[in-house]
């Protein structure tokens, strides 16, 4: 199976891709939790900090949308994706 | 996700990734992009907030709100006349990566920028603010400040409407703490056309009164706009962001709940505003300002600040 992730500002330039397309066995259970370990071993330190505080836990002021839904109104970390799903990493914003 | 929809629910062809809860609606970012163009659009007119021959001058802090503000009216009115106005607050780490934002959609857009650079123009900084009676609290100082300021540029460059980016987040929650706390004169000042309170001033609108905060953010990513990504270092626990904890709270269940806000309060105000004495305002005699008692309240305040950068407290 197939799913996109979207990068947006600071993962843009980190990663130099505006989408990135993972392939996963069919018999994997993919999660948002999944999706990012991956990401985070293609990309090393740099993805690492962006997304995960110093106790390995993901930093609570991003926002994962899958197929536009916000992560944190499904199962949070725990949502599932399926077979052509798209992940977006969405930046921490204060204020407009 | 399973059953979840995955094709867009307007072109029926692309990859939804945009979700529009209340509207249960499923939209590709092309799709998206439009709906928010489309929408503001609709806001303008039916709101009558200007003509497309009119001149318009847009508040743009570098944030997200206001970089979708200047972008979005700029597709929505192709020929509209639109000037970009930026308040440079001194805030050091802050206001220089703000500036550069703000000027690079500008020049994106091909829109003349402008600058009110209150450390060059007036000597003072917000953070000034913090060695007075505001303290901790300089955002109503700012506010005052910014309010000022952009009336100033719209003089300066001769525009008589001025729109703000206040999102529908901003107007519901500002809507029920002014409620709440009895504040009418306040809650009518949020009407979405703000006509001048004297003759020398701009009319503001707030042609994104119907777009989600969250929505903003969407566009400015999927639109590929410059804007702020750092937070402001004295907006942390403000009152605004705790009505924005309160509505998010509150909308958690209902996803339409601000829309019923904003919808209840539009009807309430031009009764409200029939019932609100309005206070006899007379010109600043420092700046022309309005002002109750003859001294503006942006000139008290920076008689304020001057008075602790020279070293007075």
């Amino acid at each position: 199976m197939r799913v996109s992730v979207r990068f947006f500002t600071s993962l843009r330039e980190l990663t130099g891709k505006r989408e990135e397309v993972l392939e996963f066995s069919d018999a994997e259970r993919v999660t948002v939790d999944v999706v990012l370990k991956r990401l985070a071993e293609r990309y090393g330190k740099g993805f690492v900090e962006y997304v995960y505080d110093a106790n390995g836990a993901v930093k609570g002021f991003l926002q994962f949308l899958v197929n536009g839904r916000s992560a944190s109104t499904l199962r949070g970390l725990e949502t599932e994706l399926s077979d052509g799903d798209v992940l977006a990493i969405i930046p921490p914003v204060g204020g407009g | 996700m399973g059953n979840m929809p995955v094709v867009c629910g307007k072109c029926h062809e692309r990859r939804a990734e945009v979700h529009i809860s209340y509207a249960r609606l499923s939209l590709c970012p092309e799709c998206f992009l439009q709906f928010f163009v489309r929408r503001l659009r609709r806001v303008v007119e039916d709101f009558r907030m200007f003509g497309e021959d009119e001149v318009v001058g847009v508040a743009v802090s570098g944030g997200k709100d206001s970089a979708a503000l200047l972008h979005g009216l700029r597709q929505a009115f192709p020929s509209l006349r639109l000037f970009a106005f930026h308040v440079n607050l001194g805030i050091d780490g802050y206001s220089e990566h703000c500036q550069a934002k703000a000027e690079a959609l500008a020049k994106i857009l091909s829109v003349d920028f402008h600058v009110f650079d209150f450390q060059k123009e007036v000597g003072i900084s917000v953070g000034d603010f913090r060695r007075t009676v505001f303290r901790g609290k300089v955002c109503s100082a700012c506010g005052t400040l910014k309010r000022h300021a952009f009336d100033e540029l719209a003089q300066r460059v001769g525009v008589k409407v001025l729109a703000t980016g206040h999102n529908m987040d901003d107007v519901a929650g500002f809507m029920l703490n002014n409620f709440f706390s009895g504040q009418w004169s306040q809650l009518v000042r949020l009407k979405p056309v703000l006509q001048p309170s004297m003759p020398n001033l701009t009319v503001k609108v707030k042609p994104l009164i119907k777009s989600p905060e969250n929505e903003n953010l969407l566009y400015c990513l999927y639109a590929d706009i410059p804007f702020r990504e750092v937070e402001c270092p004295f907006a942390r626990g403000t009152r605004t962001r705790e009505n924005a904890l309160l509505l998010n709270s509150l909308s958690r269940s209902n996803p339409y709940f601000r829309h019923q806000v904003l919808r209840s309060f539009l009807k309430l105000l031009p009764l409200l505003e029939k019932a609100v004495e309005k206070p006899a305002l007379v010109p600043c005699r420092n700046c022309g300002f309005p002002s109750l008692t003859g001294v503006c309240a942006y000139c008290k305040r920076v008689a304020l600040a001057r008075n602790v950068s020279r070293g007075k407290t």
